[in-house]
């Protein structure tokens, strides 16, 4: 066993109250509950052992950061072709689709459809729709968590919902855009 | 319509923001990302343009349907988690990373 961290409050304060953000934000880097599991265990232990220097600015950012750095060390230790499942981020959504539903605002062709969508997207947009649409992340949290400017998750961002928007237009459940 | 007429006519739309304008925002002001007096003009906007109006609506309705294929974090593994935390934070590091 180890020394305490110089200030067990803040640990608690900070890191254990995004214990819920952590595991969503892994389970979406992992595709794998498992994994996204030992991946915050792991990274729980990094931010302990890291809280004393840790300036009480920003923690889930600093936590996010963390838990990127950690994924990545996980994965130098993996095959390539096992990082990542195309499938499996719209089996994520394919299979809460069938969930029941308490909100009527959303529909089932609606729902097919952007699935359909999500699967056309390229990784690089497919992440930052999950991270900030489907798990709730701002974007300077994703930003952090990719490792990439603000600028470049916004963009993104709104390319892949433009890409969505198009899918919808095409399957006549949006109107025509004349933007 | 309104506004189409208005943009036919060379006169400036509702909101004194045209739809490219609009259009160029709209994301932007949908995430909450804009400054008031902007968002101001452009619900100003999109009160007044039909299509605009649509538009920003689809946009609405992909958000609020990504969000809600938001998964649950399976609660044992948030249990189990925070009490490994709680071990840590009483100083019961273990011995292995």
């Amino acid at each position: 066993m180890g020394q305490p961290a110089a200030d067990d409050t803040a640990f608690e304060r900070y890191v254990l109250s995004e214990i819920e953000v952590m595991l969503r934000v892994a389970h979406s880097l992992t595709r794998n509950h498992a994994e996204a599991e030992d991946l915050v265990q792991d990274t729980l232990l990094r931010a302990y052992r890291g809280i004393a220097g840790f300036d009480g600015r920003h923690p889930r950012a600093w936590l996010l950061t963390i838990l990127r750095n950690t994924h990545i060390n996980r994965n130098r230790r993996r095959r390539p072709e096992l990082l990542r499942d195309p499938d499996s981020a719209n089996d994520r959504l394919a299979a809460s689709a069938s969930d029941d539903r308490t909100d009527g605002f959303v529909d089932d062709d609606l729902d097919v459809e952007i699935v359909r969508a999500l699967d056309a997207l390229e990784d690089p947009f497919l992440r930052v729709v999950e991270l900030v649409d489907i798990d709730g992340l701002s974007y300077a949290e994703a930003a952090e968590l990719l490792d990439v400017p603000v600028g470049t998750v916004m963009s993104r961002l709104h390319r892949a919902r433009s890409r969505i928007r198009d899918r919808l237009d095409r399957a006549g459940l949006a109107p025509r855009s004349h933007m | 319509m309104k506004a189409w007429i208005m943009k036919m006519l060379g006169r400036t739309p509702p909101g004194d923001m045209d739809c490219h304008q609009v259009g160029e925002l709209l994301q932007h002001y949908l995430d909450g990302r804009i400054d008031a007096d902007r968002a101001r003009r452009i619900e100003a906007h999109l009160e007044e343009c039909r299509r605009c109006g649509m538009e920003a609506e689809t946009y609405e309705r992909i958000k609020a349907t990504l969000a809600a294929h938001r998964p649950e974090v399976p609660a044992e593994s948030v249990d189990r988690l925070r009490a490994f935390g709680e071990r840590l934070a009483r100083g019961e590091e273990p011995s292995e990373p």
